[in-house]
């Protein structure tokens, strides 16, 4: 999928070139980002938020926790909600019903690469009982396309994740044997562990060569992109842990994007460069965080930027 | 970047957030801005940093720096929540004058106790310059942040701690000091090294010179419960009864205390059903009328009630009085089961916890201590079914032979008797005021004066009624009003006419109060809330301000009055042709008694009837008037005989109720005479035309709005609840058919005995205490099948004679004025949710004021007997027989005892007591003495059997209250 611009081919051929020499059109590297902004908590009526901006490309997540009654906890599918939604603000073409296939597949990539039991453990604590679970919605708005939207979305979902608090409730017996949820006397909020959550990375090829975070203008002259997720390596944010290698991260996704075919040389190294990007991605964001959790309380509101070279 | 435009005292911004569970059982986040301020008066008259409103409250700037010993310095004072939870009773006095009520504290104690919240802002509106509410939670100050997952308790000390060091620093050039006053020495340790000001409430007090007396009650109030052995199991935790109640091992039920054995109790369900309680132990600490959570026991521990009367008073005679630290559920021995044969056992529970409890402030008396100089006393409420409430006190001697009110704060489990404390005193106990007032606080009955915005709500005298195009103008007819002697509020009035076809004209009109009360005005607001008048013997406690009662809207016969009018048109033999409803305009021509009603009926001669007319010459010119309402009340006579033959036809009963009143002396207030209520043919003659009225009234109703309609329902009894009744009458040879209203009826006409014609009546009030009592209720909120009046045999029935002093009628007046287009309809008689609670208050206040008037009767016959005492025997009947006692019925004064005897002595079936070779038989005339005795401080009246005399015997006799 892209957002076209139109280009003639004069211009493809020499961004393309550039590409190939290692020097991109606005004078980054192939594995350079744009800046990163991050603020978390914009949303006070959401149970977690955050607002990610890379270069020109803005995002605004929201995770909202509901409770629901299910007739089977144990049967219910547990895993996060996605819902993308592209403003037609964000550019012309999304007008009407014009970015719909486009955010599905964002929704779908992400729920593929939060599909699985690891990468959030405390999903299970979201289970209360037998037909009572939370179930988290994480809504994710894109509010202006500046190209590079799988690494906002997924950068959006991860900072929100951490600043989610859910309420502690306790279940009751009511009548007909059924059970209800209580708030208890004494307010208690609970985070959950986002160590392990997924980073999403779009590595997209241009030329031969595999760049990430690629402009609108590097997008229309990619010939076929490639999404890979990771569970970020523990010794990642625990320094204590033995390194890993990128050779033995643990893959959550790796999907391929728009069209043409790949070889699997190309697939390789793609995946290669979005392990990297993505741990480089992960490390930075954590550092962000955790300057965040230690500064609690700021009268101001929270602003953070992480840059990534 | 934040951009902000400041115009106020804002200091800044925060949001805070609450969770909250929906009605559709979803948990809901909330988020509120709030906005800290730093223009928030600190509330010293002088300061120089904040700003005043000149209109503001504020403290008063008061000389305390020699008040106590502990603050030699001008000082305000600071309260913690529990102090103003536990010692909000003594907050009146002087010295805690100048005290600051912190926002956090406020919401704190409304929170957690209403009751004691209402006494905190009426503290607060009463006294000006008393109290000082600072606003801490909105200032940025002194504002702690709550939203952070901090227990409730911690956040209130926090609230306090920055609060008093806000006002310590903003003070410091002011010349005076904050003084912070803990509940306990636990809270002032904690706060004593953050801020040095901080005392305990009772060592402040203890500094002060001269206030001995705060201190002790300060003490009584603060006492620390002991532990001891523990007396009763203990309760299940909220949670466990809830998920016990889950799951159908426990049920939840209200509590009702026998009437005749103060250790037997029912707990009665949502679904009609029951299970016994007996014993203390079973009962554990559950007060009449609360909401308890029970557990059947084991079936071979089911049991029956005793069939024995056990009453608190003579228990505790008998037993002597048990000694302070030696008390033991001994009694609980002295239980032994009745024959346990199988068919008569109940399911038979325990309790094992309360839900929600049923305490209120109590009247009674405080009865003297079995140690000399002690401090623990035992308080009898006035209320049988309440159990003695222990308290402490240093003022024995002040309280004694007073009736003072009493607040149960807990019931531990190692205590035989609820604990409470002293709120106030009445008055001296036995005089009329005292009692008076006794009765109207135990029956929660709202008798402060009218506020003067309802004063407001009345029209401004003179005031006179004008004709106008939408009321009928009916001042030419000749209508009339028939009441008992001395009444003031004329609710009704009654014409016939002979109409040109023969058929006849009836017209019943009934004070328009509506035209006074309008919906929603202040006026109407306190006639909602008190719902009915209140009638003591020679007191009124009127719904409505007596500018209305008595003159507006009473029917009197001395100038024209709006009405609202039901006017039939009817045969002969009183079929209605048709009926019609109008706001009119009458003139009455004269306000009758009973008794000068019926002797214009029998014809007697109008200078006997009218004596006071004559010596003034006024009869003259009213004679032909008084001929004329002799027609007319002739035909209305006829009329209602019709009528009634009909009604008892379709099995409506004539039940029987003693009544009796009493002569008071109006300069001193006693009761000199006791007279019982004669019945004339004239009452039931107002009575018929009143229901027929009162049905029309509620068919038409009905059929207008179907959803909304106020009615009043006589549900249909239980054919169990007759079974004492057709056994009683067995037992004397008479066959009572309760299987329907008619066969009830007939059965009870033909149930005679000719030597004694008291049995009848007797058997007629015992009928009446077998069904339930009629209620209110909106319609469409029951199937119309429970529609149904089964006293009075009607398919609808309501009130809506009597607007002057029930409110049922004045809802029923609008409904029916916007029925006929005379009025517009007010939202709040549509509200569903609003009449049902509208209808609860009625049917409430209805019985509290019934049970009011009959303590009035009790109380009064105590009077006369102080007075007058009765020295000969008097008549009484047998109306009952328990294993150890007769209950006895005194028509003279409509007062019902119970002659207790030593269980050793009796021997009875049930049906026959037999006691030193006498036999006593139900309905049996008897002779009995009335006296007036004392014990523990206590009055009441005595009952000893006289006739047939039985020789040797000792009894004790328990006053159940004057009867309906």
């Amino acid at each position: 999928m892209n957002v076209n611009v139109s280009l003639s081919n004069g211009e493809k051929n020499y961004i393309i070139d550039g590409v190939q020499d290692g020097m991109r059109a606005d004078g980054r590297g192939h594995f350079d980002y744009r800046p990163i902004f991050i603020e978390s908590g914009v949303l006070a009526t959401t149970d977690g938020s955050a607002r990610i901006r890379i270069g020109t490309t803005d995002v605004l997540v929201g995770i909202k926790a509901e409770l629901a009654t299910v007739e089977n906890t144990q049967e219910a599918v547990n895993r996060i909600k996605f819902f993308v939604d592209f403003s037609a603000n964000a550019t012309p073409q999304f007008e009407g019903r014009g970015g719909e296939s486009y955010a599905l597949e964002i929704a779908n990539t992400l729920y593929e690469a939060y599909n699985n039991d690891n990468v959030l453990p405390d999903l299970s604590k979201l289970i209360l009982s037998k037909t009572h679970m939370w179930v988290l919605y994480a809504d994710i708005v894109l509010l202006q396309y500046g190209g590079n939207i799988m690494d906002a979305a997924s950068l959006g979902v991860r900072t929100a994740l951490a600043d989610t608090k859910l309420v502690n409730v306790v279940v009751r017996p009511a009548d007909e044997g059924k059970l209800m949820v209580d708030l208890p006397d004494e307010r208690k909020l609970w985070s959950l562990d986002v160590s392990k959550v997924p980073l999403v990375v779009e590595a997209s090829k241009i030329g031969d060569v595999s760049v990430v975070d690629a402009t609108i203008i590097e997008e229309n002259c990619a010939t076929s992109s490639l999404f890979v997720g990771i569970m970020p390596p523990e010794c990642d944010y625990n320094p204590s842990a033995p390194s890993v290698s990128d050779d033995d991260c643990v893959l959550t996704l790796v999907r391929k994007s728009k069209g043409g075919s790949l070889e699997l040389e190309s697939i390789e190294e793609m995946i290669n460069t979005g392990v990297r990007a993505a741990r480089e991605l992960n490390k930075a964001l954590i550092k962000r965080l955790n300057e965040e959790v230690m500064e609690p309380y700021k009268p101001t509101i929270h602003r953070s930027q992480t840059f990534l070279h | 970047m934040e951009l902000n435009v400041k115009q106020s005292g804002i200091e800044r911004r925060i949001l805070t957030s609450t969770y909250r569970k929906t009605r559709r059982e979803k948990i809901t986040k909330r988020v509120h801005e709030l906005y800290l301020r730093n223009d928030i008066a600190c509330g010293w008259p002088t300061c120089s940093k904040c700003s005043f409103d000149p209109e503001a409250r504020t403290l008063a700037d008061l000389n305390n720096e020699t008040r106590s010993s502990l603050a030699p310095y001008k000082h305000v004072l600071i309260v913690d929540a529990q102090c103003v939870l536990k010692f909000i009773d003594v907050f009146h006095h002087e010295v805690f004058k100048n005290t600051i009520i912190l926002q956090s504290v406020w919401n704190h104690v409304k929170r957690l106790n209403p009751a004691i919240y209402k006494k905190m802002n009426q503290l607060y509106l009463d006294g000006p310059s008393d109290y000082f509410v600072y606003m801490n939670e909105f200032s940025a100050e002194t504002f702690v942040d709550t939203s952070a997952s901090l227990p409730k308790e911690s956040d209130l000390e926090e609230n306090l701690i920055k609060a008093v060091q806000y006002f310590q620093l903003h003070w410091k050039n002011s010349g005076v000091r904050p003084v912070l006053l803990c509940s306990s020495d636990e809270v002032r340790n904690k706060i004593k090294p953050v801020f040095e000001n901080s005392f305990t409430m009772i060592e402040y007090v203890k500094g002060i010179t001269n206030a001995t007396d705060l201190y002790e009650r300060l003490c009584d109030l603060d006492s620390k419960e002991e532990r001891g052995r523990a007396l009763f199991p203990e309760y299940l935790s909220q949670d466990e009864m809830l998920d016990g109640l889950a799951r159908g091992i426990y049920k939840k039920g209200s509590f009702k205390l026998s009437l005749e054995n103060y250790l037997e109790a029912n707990i009665l369900f949502d679904d009609a059903t029951q299970w016994f309680v007996q014993g203390r132990v079973n009962m554990n600490r559950a007060i009449n009328g609360d909401t308890v959570v029970a557990a059947l026991l084991p079936k071979e521990q089911w049991t029956c009630p005793e069939k024995v009367i056990r009453l608190r008073d003579a228990e505790e005679q008998q037993a002597k009085e048990m000694l302070e630290g030696s008390e033991d559920l001994h009694d609980e021995e002295g239980i032994k089961a009745a024959k346990r044969t199988k068919l008569e056992i109940l399911p038979t529970a325990k309790i094992v916890g309360v839900l929600k409890r049923n305490w209120r402030s109590y009247c009674g008396l405080i009865l003297p201590a079995n140690i000399e100089k002690g401090k623990r006393f035992l308080f009898a409420p006035s209320e049988r079914l309440i159990p003695r409430i222990r308290i402490e006190t240093s003022h024995y001697e002040e309280l004694r032979g007073k009736k003072i009110v009493v607040a149960i704060d807990s019931w531990p489990r190692d205590s035989f008797y609820p604990r409470g404390h002293y709120v106030r005193t009445i008055g001296v106990e036995g005089e009329r005021e005292t009692e008076d007032e006794v009765i109207l606080l135990e029956h929660e009955i709202p008798h402060h004066k009218f506020p003067p915005a309802v004063f407001d709500c009345l029209p401004k005298m003179p005031w006179t009624p004008q004709a106008s195009p939408e009321r009928l103008d009916m001042r030419d007819l000749d209508i009339c009003s028939v009441d008992p002697v001395g009444c003031t509020d004329i609710d009704d009035a009654l014409h016939c006419k002979i109409l040109e076809d023969g058929n006849l004209e009836v017209g019943v009109h009934i004070a328009d109060v509506t035209h006074f009360v309008r919906p929603d005005t202040a006026m109407d607001q306190e006639a909602a809330l008190r719902s009915t008048t209140v009638y003591l013997c020679g007191r009124r406690i009127d719904m409505l301000p007596d500018l209305l009662s008595s003159n507006l809207c009473s029917l009197r016969d001395d100038g024209p009055r709006y009405a609202f009018s039901v006017v039939w048109k009817l045969t002969p033999e009183a079929e209605i042709l048709n009926t019609r409803f109008h706001k009119s305009l009458i003139h009455s021509r004269a306000a009758l008694t009973y008794q000068r009603a019926q002797d214009l009926v029998d014809n007697k001669p109008l200078e006997e009837i009218f004596d006071d007319l004559v010596a003034s010459d006024a009869l003259d010119a009213k004679k032909e008037i008084f001929e004329r309402l002799r027609i007319s009340l002739k035909q209305l006579m006829a009329l209602s005989k019709k009528l009634k033959v009909r009604r008892v036809g379709h099995g409506a009963l004539q039940l029987a109720s003693s009544e009796i009143r009493f002569d008071v002396d109006p300069t001193t207030g006693t009761p000199i005479k006791v007279i019982e209520k004669a019945h004339l043919p004239t009452m039931s003659m107002v009575e018929e035309f009143m229901l027929l009225a009162n049905i029309s009234v509620a068919e038409k109703i009905l059929a207008e709005y179907p959803d909304c309609a106020i009615l009043r329902r006589h549900p249909v009894p239980e054919q169990a609840a007759f079974k004492p009744l057709v056994e009683l009458a067995k037992a004397c040879g008479f066959e009572i058919n309760p299987q329907d209203g008619k066969t009830l009826a007939e059965s009870l006409d033909t149930a005679e005995d000719p030597k004694n014609p008291m049995v009848n009546t007797m058997l007629r009030m015992l009928t009446t205490r077998c069904m339930t009592q009629a209620v209110y209720f909106p319609a469409g909120t029951l199937p119309h099948t429970l529609y149904i009046h089964y006293g009075l045999a009607a398919r609808v029935y309501t009130h809506f004679t009597s607007p002057i002093r029930r409110y049922a009628d004045i809802m029923v007046h609008r409904l029916l004025a916007t029925v006929i287009n005379a009025d517009k309809v007010h939202p709040a008689m549509l509200d569903r949710k609003r009449l049902v609670k509208q209808t609860d208050n009625m049917n409430y206040r209805h019985r509290q004021a019934q049970y009011a008037s009959r303590a009035s009767t009790l109380l009064n016959t105590h009077l006369m007997l102080k007075a007058n005492p009765e020295k000969n025997p008097l008549d009484s009947f047998v109306i009952g027989i328990r294993k150890n006692g007769l209950q006895v019925m005194v028509p003279k004064y409509g007062l019902e005892t119970v002659i207790i005897f030593p269980a050793t002595l009796a021997k009875t079936d049930e049906e026959v007591l037999e006691i030193a070779k006498q036999y006593i038989r139900p309905f049996q005339k008897v002779k009995v003495k009335l006296e007036l005795v004392e014990k523990n401080f206590r009055k009441k009246i005595e009952v000893t059997l006289v006739e047939p005399k039985i020789e040797g015997l000792n009894t004790e006799s328990i006053e159940i209250g004057s009867i309906e």
